[in-house]
């Protein structure tokens, strides 16, 4: 594996450069990306920005070992799957604090908008940020969102208005307002709302033989609104936020019966406060405090339900607090001590159900060790869950221990080049539905486990001759077992879910991004990211043993350019991925064809009196094709996108 | 019903069939297309929306060959999503595509002739479960509470006649249709608990009779005795397969008789005997199946066994007998790969055993 990536990775960085390298200097998100002793994505603002206005889940696209799990549509569910884990592995972190769906278990990245994006960081499991909430420990891998955050310098006030409309009935305005109370801008404050609504009756094409069913996608409509309220008080940030979303769910293209009539009805309101506080030098203290509300409604309207709808409704309350304590008593050692306790609460509105509450108690002790050299960090979760269920059978109690091990090694003293290694065991609670859901639901399931261990290679180096101001490349080779794989296993009549599957799932993440100033101010930034992945099913006795994993392609990729002079910029982008298939057995009746997403966008940015106004044009997914990524949910074709913003 | 946890799990959990290798063509000059076909067609449904379902055909005289994918090979495009059942009746079959809403007719070699749709006036799918025909009329369980009637001749929809809840697999006994009215989409209701019985005369319904709890499945013997599948509430309360005397099928007491009742059963019957695989589950997994044979006399309740545990194929999914010779199709699916059949003659013994292409076989229909 090792000599796979060196030969990959001297295949794109010719011998000779690295040793025309000058002391590097690299920027704090380079240092991230490349010292960190575990693979760690990052897109900041301005990378954001170059891809336009797209969502959280297009941004997430471009980095590599990711799949999107997107049933189309404008507004469709969208979950991040992590190097084949399946998406429940990955946590979700919105400014520090994890957000969660104890029914459901997956986080639906499509309701975080961009443009209110500061950076977005995915980090595998083994990462050397000792510092979190426990709970992200134990999950395979974690996505952190972070919010904007008002200037530092400028007008002590200031306000943003936006809006973007594009086809099928796309219409998203914004308003965002700022204040910084002092003049250090320790003192803020900030609020942001937008709409959201779209048609989403996109044409779509599927094949069927000699007969291509064709058609406008039904019942993709969305309407949703987010509010948002930050404060920054010196060591304390408060947190409100509201969201709220209609859709409908236009489902598979089943042959010759285009109805469909579900919908989707989500609330969603949190607050949340941190505290960080430094008593001593050395010593960080931080606490947390959340308390979420969300509601979600489904129905389906068919004339054969009782009454002629189904309706599932729940409410699911959480109150989550986290405390830890930071300590650096010199440069090479820092240790971490954090501990969460988490409440939740699921009421569903059915005769019978279950109505499961738990609480989690996790407590992680790191540690972490910095030299010229090295850097290495350990982790020790311990994790304890307690349920109880107003009726029918309750999950025991849950206790286990979760370590990892992980250390990068800098090659060259006073050089960029960095070989990593970790290990890591996560696991993933099952969720309320898991368990609890009437009659498919088990309590006796046990939680899945993910034993990841990466091995890579990073080397970063700034500016040489050739314009190059800086380029930063990984290779990571990893593999990963997952086990007591929670599925639901069909019985003759009936389906209920167990703790049955094995798999293996090793591959290779490489990424590249590269940054040029160009004569006449021109800069170029370019960035490239490529997987390839092997993930297949070891259960033994199973039919499906030997068998590649459903939808997990062998090769995926993306890459985008993007040039900028003065205030113009024009942005191509690709995202591409190899055949899939829709089942274990892979051959043509499961087979999901490859696709390539490429769009291009044009952006510039005026000063106008005293405001400045940005204009963007975009046309999406150009080649037009309604590529699948889960099968008989076709992708919208080729689309365009206008959108203005003014800030004062 | 499907609840949208199922949903769910069908587009994400990706259980699904799986390819296989090329469709085969064997050179025989039995199979559709050549001649009028003997043999069996057995139908798979599919995975839920994965518009996969298949028709495969298999004629016995030439036990090592399979013909795959008849209806999208003859047709030029698939069959649809969920082939729940089909008949045979005179020189057409009639093809129910449950999500797919259609009823597909076609000639003996799976030539489409026409594909009825199933719409009430809101423009709603109302489902398409079963069917079965009797004279000029071919009858289709409708999951919304309806029966529609289909003439033979001009291919239409001439009447649908209102049922109770969730209607299921339907059969006929002289001028009576007998349909299984189960419930299905109210669980939290507790399912229901009649067969709904049709004058096939007035086309109304003109009474029920009282069974267990979720009836499913229906069928006629050739003395006129009424066979009842009730699959109970999938937790507490296991399947049973019931026996109504037919002198008493109109009388306000009815004479029936228990013939099996286990965590899984299902059945078919043959020109003299009722096939049975019945199923003993734990903890969701089967511990001990065996396929009983009982006489088709009413009073008489004796099992005798046809084939073993060790005999009886894993993971059971349909049971077809052919009444011309007593052989019997046993359906299999693990319900992530292929599924499967194993054809035994009457006596037991092996005919031939097929892996089909496409996942769950809904049984086996036979071209005399």
């Amino acid at each position: 594996m090792h000599a796979i990536l060196l030969t990959l990775l001297s295949m794109v960085a010719p011998a000779d450069t690295v040793t025309q390298l000058d002391n590097v200097e690299v920027t704090a998100t380079t240092a991230r990306t490349v010292r960190n002793t575990a693979p760690v994505q990052m897109a900041d603002r301005t990378a954001l920005e170059r891809l336009g206005d797209a969502g959280v889940s297009d941004a997430l696209k471009h980095f590599s070992g990711v799949t999107v799990n997107d049933y189309g549509g404008l507004g469709g569910l969208k979950t991040v799957s992590v190097r084949a884990m399946g998406a429940k592995h990955t946590a979700v972190a919105y400014d520090g604090v994890p957000v969660t769906d104890a029914q459901s278990g997956d986080i639906d990245i499509s309701r975080f908008r961009l443009d209110n994006v500061e950076t977005l960081t995915l980090s595998t499991s083994g990462s050397d940020a000792i510092f979190r909430p426990a709970r992200l420990f134990g999950a395979g891998a974690s996505l952190a969102i972070t919010s904007r955050r008002p200037q530092k310098s400028g007008h002590p006030f200031s306000a943003m208005a936006s809006v973007s409309a594009g086809s099928w009935g796309y219409v998203a305005p914004s308003l965002r307002a700022d204040w910084r109370i002092d003049s250090a801008g320790d003192y803020t404050l900030s609020a942001s709302a937008a709409w959201l609504r779209a048609d989403g009756a996109y044409p779509f094409r599927v094949e069927n033989g000699q007969e291509p069913v064709t058609g406008r996608r039904r019942n993709g409509d969305v309407e949703s609104i987010t509010g948002e309220i930050n404060m920054n008080l010196a060591n304390v940030s408060l947190k409100g936020y509201f969201y709220d979303s209609d859709r409908g769910l236009p489902g598979a293209v089943v042959f010759y019966n285009s109805y469909a009539a579900e919908r989707l009805h989500d609330r969603n309101a949190f607050t949340q406060a941190v505290w960080r506080f430094s008593p001593a030098p050395g010593l960080t203290l931080r606490a947390i405090g959340k308390f979420n509300y969300s509601q979600s409604s489904y129905t389906d309207r068919r004339p054969s339900y009782p009454g002629g709808v189904r309706r599932e409704d729940h409410t699911q309350r959480e109150v989550y607090l986290s405390a830890g304590a930071l300590w650096k008593p010199g440069r090479e050692w820092a240790v971490s001590l954090t501990s969460d306790l988490a409440g939740n609460h699921m009421r569903a509105k059915a005769p019978d159900a279950a109505q499961p509450e738990r609480l989690t108690w996790q407590t992680v002790a790191a540690a972490a060790f910095t030299s010229e050299r090295w850097h290495v960090s350990a982790s020790m979760l311990a994790t304890d869950i307690h349920e109880r269920v107003r009726r029918g059978a309750c999950a025991g109690p849950l206790h286990r221990f979760s370590p990892s091990v992980s250390a990068s090694w800098r090659v060259i003293p006073g050089r960029d080049l960095h070989l990593r290694a970790s290990v890591a065991d996560g696991f993933r609670v099952p969720t309320f539905a898991d368990r609890y859901y009437t009659r498919i639901g088990n309590a006796a399931l046990r939680p899945e486990r993910a034993i990841q261990s990466n091995l890579g290679i990073t080397w970063a180096c700034a500016a040489n001759s050739i314009g190059l101001s800086s380029l930063i490349l990984t290779a990571d080779g990893y593999f990963n077992r997952v086990k007591d794989k929670i599925v639901a296993v069909p019985t003759l009549y009936v389906w209920v879910m167990r703790n049955v599957g094995v798999a293996d799932i090793g591959g290779i993440d490489a990424t590249a991004s590269a940054q040029f100033a160009l004569p006449h101010g021109i800069s170029l930034t370019a960035n490239g990211s490529f997987s390839w992945q092997h993930a297949v099913d070891v259960t033994p006795g199973a039919a499906t043993r030997g068998h590649v994993l459903p939808y997990t392609a062998a090769l995926s990729g993306s890459a985008s350019l993007s040039a900028e002079w003065r205030g113009f910029s024009l942005t191509y982008a690709v995202t591409a991925m190899g055949e899939r298939f829709a089942a274990y057995l892979s051959g043509p009746d499961n087979r999901i064809a490859p696709y390539a997403d490429q769009s291009l966008s044009a952006a510039c940015t005026l000063p106008l009196r005293r405001c400045r106004l940005s204009v963007r044009a975009e046309a999406l997914n150009l080649a037009g094709k309604n590529y699948q990524v889960i099968r008989y949910y076709p992708m919208p074709g080729r689309q365009f996108r206008i959108s203005t913003s003014i800030t004062i | 019903m499907k609840t949208k946890f199922i949903m769910a799990l069908a587009a994400t959990a990706l259980l699904s069939a799986c390819a296989s290798d090329d469709p085969k063509t064997p050179g025989n000059p039995d199979v559709p297309g050549t001649s009028t076909p003997t043999g069996a067609y057995l139908l798979c449904a599919g995975n839920y929306d994965q518009n996969n379902a298949a028709l495969d055909f298999f004629n016995p005289q030439y036990p090592d060959e399979l013909t795959t994918k008849v209806f999208s090979s003859t047709n030029g495009r698939a069959l649809g999503s969920n082939a729940n059942d089909m008949t045979i009746h005179g020189k057409k079959m009639y093809i129910v595509v449950s999500t797919s809403n259609t009823l597909e007719i076609t000639d003996l070699r799976a030539k489409a002739i026409k594909t009825l749709n199933f719409v009430n006036e809101a423009g709603q799918p109302q489902e398409p479960r079963y069917v079965t025909a009797a004279g000029s009329k071919v009858y289709v369980s409708l999951y919304d509470g309806n029966v529609a009637v289909v003439d033979t001749a001009s291919l239409t929809i001439t009447k649908r006649i209102p049922v109770g809840p969730n209607p299921e697999e339907l059969c006929v006994i002289g001028d009576r249709l007998y349909v299984a009215e189960s419930g299905g989409a109210n669980w939290e209701g507790g399912y229901n608990n009649t067969v709904g019985v049709i004058n096939l005369a007035t086309e109304t319904r003109i009474g029920e009779i009282t069974v267990g709890t979720n009836p499913n499945r229906v069928a006629a013997d050739q003395n006129g005795n009424l066979y009842v599948l009730t699959f109970g509430n999938y937790f507490d309360e296991p399947n049973k397969l019931t026996r109504i005397n037919p002198a008493t099928l109109n009388d306000e007491t009815l004479n029936d008789e228990t013939l099996a009742t286990a965590s899984q059963i299902l059945f078919s019957v043959g020109s003299d005997r009722v096939y049975a695989y019945c199923a003993t589950q734990e903890n969701w997994v089967v511990t001990e199946k065996r396929i009983d044979t009982y006489p088709t006399a009413f009073g008489n309740v004796t099992a005798s066994a046809f084939l073993t545990d060790e005999q009886t194929p894993a993971d059971v999914y349909s049971l077809s007998a052919n009444p011309a010779d007593n052989s019997l199709y046993v359906g299999s699916t693990d319900y992530t790969t292929y599924g499967s059949f194993t054809a035994f003659a009457a006596d037991g013994s092996t005919l031939a055993h097929h892996g089909l292409s496409s996942i769950n076989p809904q049984g086996a229909w036979f071209v005399r």
